[in-house]
């Protein structure tokens, strides 16, 4: 596989601040982050909701506003010949601007939302394809073209996005997000809201999209069964932090951090009845968070030191990185 | 009331919605749906796709709504013919329900305690504080909490796990043979999920309780499930027990549901690098107006036969299947 560094975190910090009675505070949602995507590679993020894993989708495309800070950190984009070096000193909100759809796309959580419901479908794709200043009609053909391919009729152009079912709108937006054949998509969630059946189809969707057009994905989910099945490198994510980054084949077999092994095992298996026990206690408030490793409240293994100092991400095996003292 | 009959019987329960006034369209959300329940303990797992009419299905056992057509008995009595409202509620008791979202279930500007203090005072009507409290006590014990921990806090100071619990403790202190959970795992984190799922197998072998769990996720319906039915577009398509029902499903459809689920592992195989199918559009509301079977649209193995007329149940060994496919397997049909 290329090992070409397309976008690299560096230490990345961002918070939410929220002030109530005049008290300000900081939800840190994405807390010193370091991980980096890289080209033809479908990288998975993965954590249980308030991890902070869709706010470093975020902070990966780019989007960045109140009430969520870059506080600290250096993001790097080196996609196509472009190079991009974004940090709280030098905000390049303007020139990730321009990249966005066409180099770097992202998929919303609730992208059977996203449409505006006044339009028509058709409104909707020309709009895009003009602001972008592309040739209209070579990519509205186009999208005739990806839509068949996605099993919908071109006919759904002329409809209101309310008279499309939740998959097939779905499978509109992916269409549109794809369209200019960009080199890193980043999907937040695209299936949660799905039946397994419609859910099953939009991954091997993905997957096609990814072996023709060779682009990375960002796939941001709680499901480890999709971890498993369609990603090629996971980051697991708790509390604001990255725990463990590795293939996924390896981080499958020999997890390292106990939350990693605790959220492989904990899922129900059809053709298997055995007790499963669950983690005692709940995830920590991100406002105050414990002061030394995030997790030690509820860790089975925790040693004095956890409780005192925080674990750094160390390179255990090549390309395997874990966050823990054991 | 006799020892032998069943906890809970459905006979032929329909529901039928109507929408618009003149011209109205029918949807059957509920269609013809028999099952009974034994005194035995068990959990029961309603299974489906979203818009299957499962949620439909436990209002009309909780009485929240009442069936078009078919009957509802509970321990024998016929719930449709019970008119008073007192009547009622003896028999509403029995049965509680737990729903799907936490965090909406009490409202946020009331303590917990103050419902489960209103609920013990229904159970125990003439009972003095140290009473109430002890009824409250246990059944917080039941589900692991205390009542320590929860005196004096709003539902904002706990997590959802917390407050799912606390639910389910609301809903023991009547002392239910019954529970009825609508998807009360969905809205929770994996690691919180367990440790509900786990205490509803505890409660079966602790407390004698029997549990409908209606959920859409089949992998813990095997976890926690005894018998299972899987209902499509408002019928029973699949009924029997969890381990039959899952690991060599019957049903088309079953077929189907079971073949999408991904496996938590690494597998040698790519999953999903096959080609992709290209499905039809599917549209919910022809698919519930559909003549025959309401799968035959979409159905590998259609017949002529299933167009035309709506398969009944037939029943190959200990399970019920609605589909023609096995209308040669059986002895008996319905």
């Amino acid at each position: 596989m290329d090992e070409k560094v397309l976008i690299k975190l560096d230490n990345v910090k961002a918070y939410y601040k929220m002030r109530t009675f005049e008290i300000e505070k900081d939800v840190r949602a994405v807390d010193g982050v370091s991980i980096d995507v890289k080209d033809n590679e479908i990288m998975g993020i993965a954590g249980e909701s308030g991890s902070g894993k869709s706010t470093l989708g975020r902070v990966i495309y780019g989007h960045l506003g109140f009430p969520l800070i870059f506080i600290d950190g250096e993001i790097h984009y080196s996609l196509d010949d472009i190079e991009i070096i974004n940090s709280p000193i030098s905000l390049k909100s303007e020139r990730l601007k321009d990249l966005r759809w066409k180099v770097i796309s992202y998929i919303p959580q609730s992208s059977m939302n996203v449409l505006n419901p006044v339009r028509k479908i058709r409104d909707i794709v020309c709009d895009i394809i003009e602001s972008h200043k592309m040739e209209k009609e070579f990519y509205e053909a186009k999208i005739v073209e990806s839509l068949n391919h996605f099993g919908l009729s071109p006919s759904i152009l002329n409809l209101y996005p309310y008279q499309l079912s939740g998959g097939m709108r779905q499978r509109v937006v992916i269409t549109l997000a794809t369209i200019f054949n960009p080199k890193v998509i980043i999907a937040d969630e695209p299936t949660s809201a799905l039946d397994v059946v419609t859910q099953l189809n939009l991954l091997k969707l993905f997957k096609n999209i990814h072996k023709e057009n060779s682009n990375s994905f960002v796939f941001i989910t709680h499901d480890m069964s999709i971890i498993a099945n369609l990603t090629d490198r996971v980051t697991i994510m708790y509390a604001g932090k990255v725990f463990e980054v590795g293939d996924t084949a390896v981080l499958f077999e020999e997890p390292l951090h106990p939350y990693t092994r605790f959220l492989i095992n904990s899922i129900p298996q059809i053709g298997d009845k055995t007790e499963r026990l669950s983690i005692p206690g709940t995830a920590p408030n991100l406002i105050n968070p414990p002061i030394g490793c995030r997790f030690y409240p509820r860790c089975p293994f925790a040693k004095e030191i956890c409780e005192k100092e925080e674990p750094s991400l160390v390179e255990v095996a090549k390309g395997h990185k874990v966050a823990c003292f054991l | 009331m006799s020892d032998n009959e069943d906890l809970l019987r459905l006979e032929n329960v329909t529901k039928v919605f109507r929408r618009g006034i003149v011209f109205g369209q029918e949807i059957i959300a509920v269609n013809n749906i028999s099952f009974k329940m034994s005194r035995e303990p068990e959990i029961l797992t309603i299974a489906g796709e979203s818009g299957c009419g499962k949620t439909t299905l436990a209002k009309i056992i909780l009485h929240i709504i009442e069936p078009t057509k078919g009957k509802i008995f509970i321990n024998g009595q016929d719930m449709t013919e019970i008119k008073s409202g007192r009547d009622r509620v003896q028999f509403t008791k029995m049965i509680q329900p737990i729903f799907q979202n936490p965090y909406e279930t009490f409202n946020p500007l009331k303590k917990i305690e103050i419902y489960l203090y209103d609920t013990a005072k229904l159970a125990k009507e003439d009972g003095n504080r140290s009473d109430i409290e002890k009824i409250i006590e246990d059944s917080l014990t039941a589900v692991g909490l205390s009542l320590q921990e929860i005196r004096d806090k709003y539902p904002h100071e706990f997590s959802g796990g917390q407050l799912q619990r606390l639910a389910i403790a609301r809903a023991l202190i009547l002392n239910p043979n019954l529970l009825i959970a609508d998807e009360p795992v969905s809205m929770l984190d994996v690691s919180l999920r367990l440790s509900i799922l786990n205490l509803f197998k505890e409660l079966k072998n602790n407390k004698n309780l029997s549990i409908v769990y209606i959920t859409h996720d089949l992998s813990t319906a095997y976890y926690v499930g005894d018998r299972i039915a899987i209902m499509f577009r408002g019928s029973f398509v699949e009924l029997g027990t969890t381990e039959n029902v899952l690991n060599s499903p019957l049903h088309p459809y079953t077929q189907l549901l079971r073949s999408s689920i991904l496996k938590p592992t690494i597998s040698k195989e790519e999953v999903l690098g096959t080609k992709l199918e290209t499905t039809p559009a599917i549209d919910e509301e022809t698919e519930f107006s559909e003549k025959g079977c309401k799968f035959s649209k979409r159905c590998p193995n259609v017949m002529d036969v299933c167009v035309k007329q709506e398969p009944p149940i037939f029943y190959v060994k200990d399970r019920e299947v609605k589909c023609w496919l096995y209308s040669n397997v059986t002895a008996k049909a319905v």
